[in-house]
């Protein structure tokens, strides 16, 4: 049990949120705060047991009296239980942040970026009336993703069109922004120049204007995928991908689904880059060296998806990756001939490892039961595709990690 | 027990499990420590406290989310529209009653309550054009002509579908 203060002063607490209401909007706040705040606060400092109302203590003052009248006219406009009896619809009783909240549910799937409409969120709810779009374009949130296709390539269209998209990043606010360009010129790579400290997740085709882009100080970017082809010019897929090379400090996640491949045989990005913070990695290479080099010059990776092409150059000396949790390989040519990779590979937190064996069906099953004797890991699923699996391996495995699983890759969910 | 009393001064005696749901009430009672008195909630009537007590039922013992859930602007972002069956079923009230759940959950802050509030009501929005959602909320369009050009002029670049 309690003594009488605490109980009072619990009482009091739940009187001043009864008072204020709770967190309501920017408008109602500026209707209630000038009646009578003080003369509430004066009720709540004066007395000993401050939840009690003017009406229930002791010696009640005309002033006081009055004071009330006006308090409790508030608590009619702000308490929401009072608020349905109001006429109007009962969707406008709630309070701008909670409509925000709302809003907030209509955006479509995060990793779903569409072209803005209007009949989507968040366009569609500027077209209400006037509170939403006051709630809406107050809302940042809302604003922070953004697709962008270059409509026309008439002058005055593209004016246009950059003013609005213009008007939609403003609304961010400043918030990190993830945006989806799908420009083969660069046009619109001028509007950007203000938005480049927001950008923190950008999908784009690879282009001169993702070079030009990428270019640019880029602080905020955390997640880069980029889409489409790269010229097959030597020079013009070098200069992307040193563009890609600028922000090695800053990146989680790194998605390069280009084909040809990202890496080249006169250009290595991962050879003198450190990628500290990058967790994720997609990409098409050359060499099966190059996911011995990407590892060890990304210690935080936790996930790498990698498709290579030529299996011919030998891999340094082994490299022991503590973080890893997840392997996919997609080889082009046998692996079971050129097995270096594995050979120099010990991933002692791999937890799922998926190999497409596309056309070469062979597997180097010898060299498998090494590295996973090498790496010593908690091993859960194996997907392995291409029919190289028989009955009798997967016994080899799963002896040697009981636990494992070892699945069709048609099973295989990365 | 706990003793909550509504804004219609109706009693509920309830499971403390079940009302520590509500992180202002749990925050009350860890100030204050074991009572008999009365929680007085001038801002929910019975019929609301009602529901979502039939709620903190349903979810009693699960994991409360994390204070700051809500202000990670990425996890808001990620959180889908999805609400389990149960849920839904119990959300399937009128619109009143949605919107005094939404406001009930707000105050008494049970965030996983009000997460539910909030998605059915942007599920009732998405897919609809601008006069069904108006008719669907019996709300007004009251914008100015001047507002209105303004609105066409910002919308003019996007897509109709």
């Amino acid at each position: 049990m309690v003594n009488h203060s605490s109980i009072a002063s619990l009482l009091c607490h739940i009187a001043r949120l009864t008072k204020l209401g709770q967190k309501a909007p920017a408008n109602q706040q500026n209707i209630s705060q000038p009646i009578m705040p003080d003369i509430e606060t004066q009720n709540c400092n004066n007395i000993d047991h401050p939840a009690m109302r003017t009406d229930q203590i002791w010696g009640v003052s005309p002033v006081n009296a009055d004071g009330q009248c006006l308090i409790d006219q508030r608590d009619n406009i702000i308490h929401p239980t009072n608020l349905h009896k109001e006429p109007g619809p009962a969707v406008s009783r709630l309070p701008a942040e909670l409509l925000s909240k709302i809003f907030m549910h209509t955006l479509p799937p995060f990793d779903e970026l569409l072209p803005p409409s209007k009949l989507r969120s968040p366009m569609l709810l500027t077209r209400i009336c006037r509170r939403w779009r006051e709630v809406a374009v107050g809302t940042p949130g809302l604003w922070c993703r953004l697709f962008s296709g270059f409509k026309s390539s008439h002058c005055g269209h593209r004016k246009k069109e950059s003013f609005c998209y213009d008007t939609w990043l403003k609304r961010s606010q400043g918030l990190p922004l993830s945006l989806e360009i799908w420009w083969f010129t660069n046009p619109l790579t001028g509007l950007l120049q203000h938005y480049t400290n927001q950008i923190s997740s950008l999908r784009t085709v690879c282009c001169a204007a993702t070079r030009d882009l990428l270019l640019n100080d880029l602080p905020a970017l955390q997640v880069l995928t980029i889409y489409g082809q790269i010229n097959y010019s030597p020079w013009k897929r070098s200069t992307v991908t040193r563009s890609i090379l600028n922000h090695s400090f800053t990146l989680r996640s790194l998605k390069v689904s280009c084909q040809p491949p990202f890496y080249s045989a006169d250009f290595d990005p991962f050879k003198n880059s450190r990628w500290t913070h990058l967790t994720d990695v997609e990409i098409y290479v050359c060499q099966q060296n190059v996911l011995v080099r990407l590892l060890q010059q990304a210690p935080n990776l936790s996930s790498v998806k990698i498709s290579i092409y030529n299996m011919h150059h030998e891999p340094p000396l082994l490299v022991k990756h503590e973080k890893l949790q997840l392997l996919h390989i997609r080889y082009f040519q046998s692996l079971s001939s050129h097995p270096y990779m594995l050979n120099a590979l010990s991933l002692p937190n791999l937890r799922k490892f998926v190999a497409d064996a596309g056309m070469h069906p062979e597997w180097p099953h010898e060299e498998f039961k090494e590295f996973l004797v090498r790496s010593k890991c908690p091993l859960e699923f194996l997907y392995l595709g291409g029919g190289i699996m028989t009955d009798e391996k997967t016994a080899e495995y799963i002896a040697l990690i009981p636990s494992l699983k070892v699945l069709p890759f048609s099973r295989c969910k990365v | 027990m706990v003793h909550l009393v509504t804004s219609d001064n109706v009693e509920f005696v309830v499971d403390k499990e079940v009302v520590e749901r509500s992180v202002l009430i749990k925050n009350m009672l860890e100030d204050v420590g074991e009572t008999d008195q009365s929680i007085p909630l001038a801002n929910v009537s019975s019929a609301v406290l009602r529901k979502v007590i039939e709620y903190c039922e349903h979810h009693r013992g699960e994991p409360l989310p994390s204070a700051d859930a809500d202000q990670n602007q990425d996890e808001t972002r990620k959180r889908t529209t999805d609400i389990s069956e149960w849920d839904q079923k119990f959300i399937t009230v009128d619109q009143e009653m949605l919107f005094e759940i939404i406001l009930a959950a707000n105050y008494l802050d049970i965030k996983s309550l009000l997460d539910v509030g909030c998605k059915t009501v942007a599920n009732m929005i998405k897919g609809k054009t601008p006069d069904e959602i108006r008719r669907l909320f019996n709300i007004v369009n009251d914008f100015t002509p001047e507002e209105e050009a303004q609105i066409k002029k910002e919308n003019e670049w996007a897509e109709d579908r």
